[in-house]
């Protein structure tokens, strides 16, 4: 594939606000006690350190921007709701963890893609060095061109520095399993990106 | 001890490999979308902005210690139940994956949410339809050969995941209450209508603490073990650790 075709396309949200049930939940708590002011405290100082890291998770399973600060919202509400079950060391394994299980019920696991106008006129004015906006793209392009499975390790490993036991524990897989993604996913993620290299060579661009 | 591989940032990442992946290890939301999201959390979107020009010099990293302007004191602080609830009737996800606010738009979510849920809008019609369009156009224009995923099985319903969260949700408090009995039913619930649940770890360790409240220690101890051996790096392995010891 062409470097043009492929830096045409860009992640969007696509069909997912259709996917969500309407339905009213049954059952759900309306009120909850008075959160202690060491809880609002708590979370506050968990959202500051830790909402961009679950946002640039959610970012990376194909959720657009305001989806993924929506998906985010939700995290920390489930947080809120946990605060008393979540280890002081364990905050942002638990953030993550609670993401990916958000990001899945909303049915985002199929990326969706579409032409972004914008993209070719970004390239074109990229010179050596590609800019920022361009770069996250192509990023998520490459990542699109993963194995799902291995993306999401892949992600967590190298994008969000999480170790491979935390990984491990995340996903519920074994050690192993999370070492042999990995290798996967790097060969796969540097094969498209030494394709989409070779490609902006030809056009000029790197 | 196992020890991790670099990561290829650090070691063995071509120039652009590099530059994509520390690209995508930068980007952060807007400052609109963190003042979106702390205000519908209760949080103080002043503390946050002024946290993350502190954080933002290494991405990728949490921040670990508490950020002092993060102590500010919080202007509205909205029920977390009362929040989770409006979450789980899907209140929040329809306000904030509406089409793009406005330039300057910065309406706070907490406003929204604090309304009971069912006076809310279930859905954002515009959103739904622009969204097949979108999907339309690209069926239409887009002929590159993408090797887009294959098409994932069905993913668990929003509703699933709304009734899970009731269902563990209504079971922590009964386990606060002392109401032992009824905790564990809801929970022999979850266990039952949500075998792959998203929460099995959290339903596990109540079931393991209603147990251990009701005085059937010796169950509950053999849980525990089986906990940490399902999940030995959860963040509730501390938590049920104690138990195990009992």
């Amino acid at each position: 594939m062409k470097l043009r075709d492929m830096t045409r396309l860009a992640l969007v949200k696509a069909g997912d606000a259709t996917e969500r049930s309407t339905a009213p939940i049954a059952g759900t708590p309306r009120a909850a006690p008075p959160r202690a002011p060491a809880d609002r405290s708590r979370l506050e100082r968990m959202f500051t350190a830790h909402h961009a890291l679950v946002w640039r998770t959610l970012r990376r399973r194909g959720l657009d921007a305001d989806a993924a600060a929506d998906a985010t919202q939700q995290t920390f509400l489930v947080a809120a709701e946990r605060l008393p079950d979540i280890n002081q060391d364990s905050e942002r394994a638990f953030l993550v963890g609670t993401a990916l299980r958000v990001a899945f019920a909303w049915g985002r696991k199929t990326v969706r893609w579409q032409l972004d106008e914008d993209m070719d006129r970004r390239i074109g004015a990229a010179r050596d060095v590609l800019d920022e906006q361009t770069a996250i793209q192509l990023c998520d392009l490459a990542l699109s061109k993963v194995d799902p499975e291995l993306a999401e390790i892949f992600v967590l490993f190298e994008l969000e520095d999480l170790t491979s036991p935390e990984i491990a524990a995340l996903l519920e897989i074994p050690l192993g399993t999370v070492a042999s993604r990995l290798r996967r996913a790097r060969e796969q993620f540097r094969m498209v990106v030494s394709r989409l290299e070779l490609a902006m060579r030809r056009e000029g661009n790197a | 001890m196992t020890s991790d591989p670099k990561r290829l940032t650090v070691v063995g990442a071509t120039d652009l490999e590099r530059s994509l992946l520390q690209a995508a290890r930068r980007e952060r939301p807007s400052h609109e979308l963190t003042a979106r999201m702390a205000a519908g959390l209760g949080i103080s979107a002043a503390a946050v902005t002024a946290a993350a020009t502190v954080t933002a010099a290494a991405p990728g990293v949490a921040a670990a210690a508490p950020v002092a302007a993060a102590k500010t004191t919080v202007a509205v602080w909205v029920s977390a139940g009362v929040l989770a609830a409006a979450a789980a009737a899907g209140v929040v996800g329809v306000r904030l994956s509406s089409a793009p606010a406005p330039a300057g738009s910065n309406r706070p979510v907490a406003a929204v949410v604090a309304a009971p849920a069912e006076e809310m809008p279930a859905v954002a019609p515009s959103v739904g339809a622009s969204s097949e369009r979108r999907s339309e156009k690209l069926r239409r224009r887009s002929a590159a050969p993408v090797a887009a995923p294959s098409p994932a099985p069905a993913p668990a319903p929003a509703g699933d995941l709304r009734d899970q969260i009731a269902l563990v949700d209504a079971a922590r408090t009964a386990v606060k209450a002392g109401s032992t009995e009824r905790a564990l039913v809801l929970l022999r619930r979850y266990e039952v209508s949500y075998p792959g649940g998203a929460f099995r770890p959290e339903a596990l360790a109540l079931r393991i603490e209603a147990l251990d409240e009701a005085g059937h220690a010796a169950e509950a101890r053999a849980l525990a073990r089986e906990f940490l051996t399902r999940y030995p790096h959860s963040p509730l392995a501390d938590r049920i650790g104690r138990v195990a010891r009992k």
